[in-house]
């Protein structure tokens, strides 16, 4: 082997002499690099997109689902609390059972006689009442999985979304408001997914700025059919809110608002020329307009002494006061530190003032100002704490491992990032309407709810419109109103893992466990795969993955075929040296290695480049996807499919798929040469020669 | 009693197109161990064919051929050809692009034999180009191509050595070396030495002089 591998090594080495040959060898080795790393990229990202997606799939409904069957909404342990002035003679939801006193809450002497019908009581072998919920989870926790209950319902959503009319954070700012009506699922938002908080989406610029302005907006009426005007807070609502804002979010930066900025006329430093448009009027001075940078203009300003001194390019002087309107030529921004804060004197948000410095036309600028003209540009927030802190943030926060909902005056929602496309931000307030049967009727009931935060809900058929909440409200609604979803989907347990690959072997281990402890009958045990709303998806991902990697073959079998052309050449180049080596004693194997050597070296080099350039593509994939959105003209991977940034993991399995297959087409591609080499007459060929 | 190297009987070689035409006709020729052999005769007799056939690079359409007493018509001829046959041909057929000793040694290398080269280093110094070792093939002239030609075709420490007119591209000077440095080393090394010629003075040398005509071999010294 080693013989016939520098035999096949040296037909490979680019000569001086054999240029053509070399030159085709190269193309070949480039071509199949090309599509090996076309592929490797490609599988890489799709696999990446399908983890994503799964991750999402599985961080809002958990790879497994444990659902109690209909032998448990038939058993006396779920129908006695109807019965049960313990349990105000309402059926339980799984999560009210798991934290329920009693087991059995009937009560013979105060509750009515069990009716003749009634479901045969299961009791431990002590005689007690079986507990399915408690021992379920005391059964998950045994074998050392995270699970919580889950409770699922659907409502009708209004927001009411008060906005800035005008020009925001200014004495001419007005508020108008609109509304949002669309019809949800409404789910439990679990803090123990452990993938939730990656689904999260950290409050925007301008979800801050939103917040700042919402302070002073009052929701009183906000259940009520036709709005009212919008009413203030009191004083001392408004600093409180003012205060648990400034608590979580350190403004770091702000900029103008707009074009006019009154507030730069403290900061303009006395007795500096500063480049500006002065336009007169009956000989004053009408408004003062300052480029960015230095610029030619109609003359000069200096403050002097209180005062604003125009010197026109003809040399004449103007005086105006402070007062006079000043404009900037684009937004200025700023670093910015919060002054120390007397919240008795606060009424106003203008009554905040900043430490401020910036720089115009080159010169330094710095001086106290107060929030008017102004908005967030850049600021940090609390997200994640040691402790919960007693003042919640206004969005959803860490506290160690778990994530947890604020605490806001009405309870807090977490809507799909989709909401924002309609202008929905942080900190609107609106309300679930849903419909409440009495004897009589069906009554709307009205809970009023603050949107604290989006999610990303990836590619889930119903994700657009799932609400994450507190389990109160999903349990409200239900417990009020007929079931408006599948039944067995509004109330479970969810089981969360680290790896979903281990998900089908969990289920088995929960089943028998069930078994084992005579629980099976009461739930039925899914896991991510069978979830109806998901099937469909995963059956798609399973055919996409198949059908990518057959191209992927396809591409490479293809790629690897100029091998044969090249090799083919390099038969009858090589005739007369095979011919020798035959006269020598080579066999006929031998010399079929040799050819067949060299198809392998050509993958193998092949492949080492290939991975090699689609290692340095995904390490660098977003500046890839910056060079496609720029050829394009327009963004080339949608961010909501696709999420912020393509994946850049290289996947194992292409990886794997992409070692094996290459070396092995390249082989294949090698033999064909090889015994045509097989099949030359060495006698011939020397006599000829 | 010499060892035989070489048995055939009864080879014929018939050409099929473009008009069917047997050139060899029942062949029979033994040579031992030490013999040197010329085979003569007009040009386009079949002497070449004979050759290739006896060195197993063609295949006879019947007959036998026995190397070291082993069938040599079978699967195993690449072997036989790599152990026990030394090439010599009248344009060299040198590897031009590997140096003279990679020439010398690739027999060894095809045969997975190690330890060669200072067998090889021997070989080149006794035929005068031990200074050109590291040269590659084509750098040489015609006398020294064939030198590294004989040297490469005694490495193996082989039975026998098939020349096919192994001067009949060289001067008058440079071909008296090399019948010196063929026929000495058949003897010196107790080879059996076929030479195809057209060369009288090469022929004398041998200890059997055959002429090949109208297919048949006769012997003539």
């Amino acid at each position: 082997m080693i013989f016939e591998f520098s035999i096949a090594r040296k037909y490979l080495i680019p000569r001086k002499k054999q240029l053509s040959m070399s030159l085709i060898a190269l193309m070949s080795v480039g071509v199949i690099s090309l599509v090996v790393w076309l592929v490797l990229v490609f599988l890489s990202v799709t696999d990446g997109i399908e983890k994503n997606w799964l991750k999402k799939l599985t961080s809002l409904n958990a790879p497994i689902r444990i659902t109690p069957t209909e032998e448990y909404y038939r058993s006396y342990y779920y129908q006695v609390d109807g019965i049960s002035s313990e349990s105000d003679y309402r059926t339980k939801s799984i999560g009210e059972k798991a934290s329920a006193l009693l087991t059995d809450p009937y009560t013979p002497e105060f509750d009515q006689e069990i009716p003749r019908r009634w479901p045969e009581k299961v009791c431990n072998s002590d005689g007690s009442t079986k507990d399915f919920v408690k021992e379920t989870f005391k059964a998950l926790h045994d074998l050392n999985l995270t699970a919580q209950d889950y409770e699922m319902s659907g409502a009708i959503l209004k927001l009411r979304m008060v906005r800035p009319q005008g020009i925001p954070f200014t004495s001419s700012e007005e508020r108008g408001q609109g509304s949002l009506t669309q019809v949800s699922y409404l789910s439990t938002f679990n803090g123990k997914s452990p993938e939730l908080p990656n689904l999260i989406e950290t409050p925007r610029i301008e979800d801050l700025n939103h917040l700042f302005f919402l302070a002073s907006v009052s929701s009183v009426g906000i259940s009520k059919d036709s709005p009212d005007d919008l009413l203030e807070v009191s004083a001392k609502e408004f600093r409180n809110r003012l205060k648990a804002l400034l608590t979580h979010i350190k403004i770091k930066k702000m900029r103008t608002t707009s074009h006019r900025w009154q507030g730069l006329a403290s900061l303009l430093p006395e007795g500096i020329e500063f480049d500006a448009y002065a336009p007169l009027k009956q000989e004053s001075i009408t408004q003062i307009v300052f480029p960015l940078e230095k610029k030619e203009c109609n003359g000069k300003v200096i403050k002097k002494q209180g005062h604003f001194l125009f010197v026109g390019k003809e040399g004449r002087c103007h005086s105006a006061s402070l007062s006079v309107p000043l404009f900037v030529e684009g937004r200025v921004s700023m670093d910015t530190t919060l002054c120390p804060i007397d919240y008795e004197k606060i009424y106003l948000l203008s009554d905040l003032r900043f430490e401020v410095k910036t720089m115009l036309q080159g010169v330094p600028l710095e001086g106290q100002i107060p929030w008017d003209g102004l908005e967030i540009e850049e600021a940090e927030l609390s997200r994640v704490f040691e402790e919960r802190p007693k003042e919640t943030p206004l969005w959803p926060f860490m506290v160690k491992d778990k994530i947890y909902l604020p605490e806001l005056e009405a309870p807090a929602i977490v809507l799909p990032k989709h909401f924002q496309n309609n202008g929905v931000q942080l900190g609107d307030i609106g309300y679930f309407s849903y419909g409440a049967a009495t004897s009589s009727s069906v009554q709307e009931q009205r809970l009023p709810v603050t949107v604290a935060g989006f999610y990303d809900p990836g590619v889930m058929a119903i994700g657009a419109k799932v609400i994450l909440s507190g389990p109160e409200i999903p349990h409200a609604i239900n417990a009020a109103s007929e079931h408006m979803i599948d039944p067995n989907m509004v109330n479970g347990i969810q089981v969360y893992l680290s790896d979903l690959g281990g998900a089908k072997e969990t289920k088995e281990k929960i089943e028998m466990t069930f078994a084992e402890k005579g629980l099976s009958p009461y739930w039925k045990v899914t896991t991510f795969h069978e979830y109806d709303f998901a099937k469909d998806l995963l059956l798609q991902f399973q055919s996409d993955k198949y059908l990518f990697t057959l191209v992927g073959a396809i591409v490479l079998i293809v790629g690897c075929s100029n091998i044969i052309s090249l090799l083919v050449i390099l038969v009858n180049d090589k005739k007369k040296e095979i011919a020798i080596l035959s006269a020598m004693g080579a066999s006929k194997r031998s010399i079929a290695l040799i050819f067949t050597l060299c198809g392998g070296i050509m993958g193998t080099l092949s492949t080492l480049i290939g991975v090699l350039a689609a290692l340095l593509t995904l390490h660098n994939i977003d500046h890839v996807v910056s060079f496609l959105s720029f050829l394009q003209g327009h963004e080339a991977f949608n961010a909501v499919f696709y999420g912020k940034s393509l994946p850049n993991q290289l996947s194992n399995h292409a990886l794997l798929f992409i070692l094996i297959a290459t070396p092995i087409i390249s082989l294949l591609a090698g033999l064909v040469p090889a015994l045509k080499a097989t099949k030359l007459h060495p006698s011939q060929i020397l006599r000829s020669e | 009693m010499k060892e035989t190297v070489l048995s055939c009987k009864d080879l014929t070689k018939t050409y099929r197109s473009p008009t069917p035409c047997t050139i060899l006709k029942g062949v029979n020729l033994t040579v031992k161990r030490g013999e040197t052999v010329a085979i003569m005769g007009p040009s386009g007799v079949g002497k070449s064919t004979l050759l290739h056939i006896l060195g197993t690079l063609d295949t006879p359409t019947s007959g036998t051929l026995e190397i070291q007493g082993k069938d040599a018509l079978g699967e195993g001829a690449a072997t036989l050809r790599n152990k026990h046959l030394g090439f010599i041909f009248q344009n060299y057929n040198l590897l031009d692009e590997y140096s003279v000793l990679d020439n010398v040694l690739i027999p060894a290398k095809i045969g997975r034999v190690s330890g060669k080269e200072g067998v090889a280093k021997k070989l080149l110094e006794e035929v005068g180009l031990s200074s050109h070792i590291h040269h590659l093939a084509k750098q040489l002239s015609g006398g020294e191509k064939q030198r590294t030609a004989i040297a490469r075709a005694l490495c193996n420490d082989p039975d026998l050595i098939l020349a096919d007119e192994p001067t009949g591209n060289l001067d008058d000077e440079n071909s008296e070396h090399i019948h010196k440095l063929l026929i000495s080393s058949a003897k010196a090394l107790s080879k059996g030495l076929i030479v195809v010629t057209h060369d009288h003075v090469l022929a004398k040398q041998c200890d059997v002089i055959y002429t090949l005509q109208g297919g048949r071999l006769e012997k003539r010294k």
